[in-house]
């Protein structure tokens, strides 16, 4: 039983049909794209696959109720929350607004918390769970107009700590995933074959991350193979910031 | 002047102690260095730079100098003979009516910038700070405002333009979290605390660079439970660490206008916000006992080590957090 935040499409979307892949019973949320969440859901149940989308907004502690709510009446427990919601604009500092930092915080840092929070009891349930998070190496490094991504994405990491430390006697794991520059997501963009190439100068074997290498790092964690493990971040960027 | 000597004495005995290790309540002034305290005339150049250092002061001579009180005396007629490494700043330390910001604008002062104090829960005590530096001799203006509010932020910079200028030295000091498990904060806890520390960083940061022609310093205190986790700091942890990461973008992207952006990580400190911690004096202990030094620091240690960096316009740091917690982060603590 596994929900995955903001899943509609993109690398959510990604993560849910991988877990899905695997066995388990998936929950697809979305927000801004709720024909896009229906459409994942579709595709998952026409491929046999056990899952639901539950609209809803991460950053509105009133919509988690509801969605952790759903999942009660359906399930009656959680397994697996992966936080994958994201609202982040990207701008050089003089350009952001008090605006972007409040929505890229509720969707991000205070939206974690609180599904955290509501997700434990129900992982209770079943004698424990896991959680993983999705960060950004610009935490640590500057990315071009990275400073909302990476000031928030350092509060994750952060957070992600606070809440294997606490949630662990829950015998709840929580761990992060930071994720660089995704091959498919540059492709998407505009001006994709200079960003592209610029990126991939900067990786080792010059190949970026995509989205089914995440989704093998973000399976991992959700395994018991990484139960020992608490509070870490697997950094899925190629190498990109290795560099000086 | 009395307090010059003050100032004088107290960095005196905290040099004594640094270079031969006697308890500071041993110290009596008016002991003889030789006889008394076993202080030979060799070691006292070593004490005199400290203590020189410390004041922002020239090494005085003081070569017939029998007591800690002469010494002190002639380290503070040295202090006030010699503008000090900030004389003609101006430096703005928000929330600094009390704890460690007020020790921090207390040394700002003393090595001789036009120093800022900002209150705005607090304001009779921001006020007090103010008052006390200007009865010293010192340029001090008082600004009452919150940091988390734009508004007011503008209001206070457009006060500094017009009174000064121009800023050199800006310290995001002002913090708000609540301390508690995780279960118990809020989203309002969330958001007051973002407000407080993040946003506040980055609208003080930008108004701040504007009034910063000639280059400058942006300094944020921050916390080593941005890294580690501290028992109850889940909150407090997570926004320092976004304010840690926030800073290494202004520290690219203020570096071209000359202006340094750096972060202070103390460890737990003696003082008012340890005091309020819940179970402080277990937790006290508990960090004293496993502290390589079996102490910890005071805020006027903090502020002081923060001053020598804001001093030094040479020191190869921008984008750092540096961590000056003498240690006490190392040790792993049990969780129950």
């Amino acid at each position: 039983m596994a929900l995955v935040t903001g899943s509609g499409h993109g690398l959510g979307k990604a993560l849910a049909r991988h877990l899905a892949h695997l066995g388990a019973s998936v929950v697809v949320n979305s927000f801004h794209s709720p024909a896009l969440g229906g459409t994942t859901v579709a595709e998952l149940s026409a491929e046999g696959r056990d899952a639901v989308h539950v609209w809803g907004s991460v950053a509105n502690p009133e919509h988690l109720d509801q969605i952790f709510a759903a999942i009660e009446a359906r399930h009656g427990h959680l397994d697996f929350l992966v936080h994958n919601a994201s609202d982040v604009t990207p701008a050089p500092l003089a350009a952001i607004t008090a605006d972007d930092w409040h929505r890229a915080f509720r969707t991000e840092v205070v939206g974690l918390h609180q599904a955290a929070m509501r997700a434990a009891p129900l992982m209770a349930r079943r004698g424990g769970g896991r959680i993983v998070t999705l960060t950004h190496p610009a935490a640590h490094r500057a990315f071009p107009d990275g400073a909302v991504l990476g000031t928030v994405k350092a509060a994750v990491e952060s957070l992600t700590r606070y809440l294997a430390v606490e949630l662990g006697p829950k015998n709840i794991q929580v761990n992060g995933v930071s994720v660089g520059p995704l091959r498919e997501r540059i492709e998407r963009g505009p001006d994709s074959e200079r960003l592209l190439a610029g990126w991939e100068n900067r990786a080792p074997n010059g190949r970026l991350p995509d989205e089914s290498g995440v989704a093998a790092a973000v399976a991992f964690l959700l395994s018991d193979a990484a139960s020992q493990m608490a509070g870490t971040t697997l950094v899925v960027d190629g190498g990109i910031s290795l560099s000086t | 002047m009395a307090s010059a000597f003050e100032a004088a004495a107290d960095a005196l005995l905290a040099a004594v102690t640094d270079v031969t290790g006697h308890p500071r309540a041993l110290l009596g002034l008016d002991a003889d260095l030789e006889d008394d305290l076993g202080i030979r005339a060799g070691s006292r150049p070593a004490i005199l730079r400290r203590a020189a250092e410390a004041l922002g002061a020239r090494v005085p001579e003081a070569q017939g100098a029998r007591t800690l009180r002469a010494l002190a005396e002639a380290l503070a007629g040295g202090a006030d003979a010699r503008p000090g490494l900030l004389a003609g700043k101006v430096a703005f330390v928000t929330g600094s009516g009390h704890g460690i910001g007020r020790m921090l604008v207390r040394e700002l002062a003393s090595h001789g910038a036009a120093v800022v104090v900002n209150s705005f829960h607090s304001r009779d005590r921001g006020e007090a700070t103010t008052a006390e530096l200007v009865a010293e001799g010192r340029t001090a203006v008082h600004l009452w405002g919150s940091v988390a509010q734009p508004r007011h932020l503008d209001d206070m910079f457009d006060q500094i333009r017009e009174r000064f200028g121009v800023l050199d030295i800006f310290v995001n000091n002002a913090s708000n979290g609540l301390i508690a498990p995780l279960e118990y904060v809020t989203p309002e806890h969330w958001e007051k605390s973002y407000r407080t520390n993040v946003i506040a960083l980055h609208q003080g940061a930008l108004r701040a660079a504007e009034l910063m022609t000639r280059g400058g310093d942006i300094a944020s205190l921050t916390s080593p439970a941005a890294q580690k986790c501290t028992q109850l700091f889940g909150c407090q942890g997570t926004i320092k660490a976004a304010v840690e990461g926030l800073l290494r973008y202004l520290a690219v992207e203020l570096g071209p206008r000359g202006i340094r952006v750096n972060a202070i990580a103390p460890g737990p400190i003696y003082g008012e916000l340890l005091d309020r911690y819940p179970e402080s004096s277990r937790l006290i202990r508990l960090w004293e006992s496993i502290s390589p030094e079996r102490r910890l620091r005071t805020e006027k240690e903090v502020a002081q080590f923060t001053a020598r960096y804001l001093t030094d316009p040479t020191l190869p740091f921008s984008g750092s957090v540096v961590l000056a917690d003498s240690g006490v982060t190392i040790p792993m603590q049990a969780y129950r």
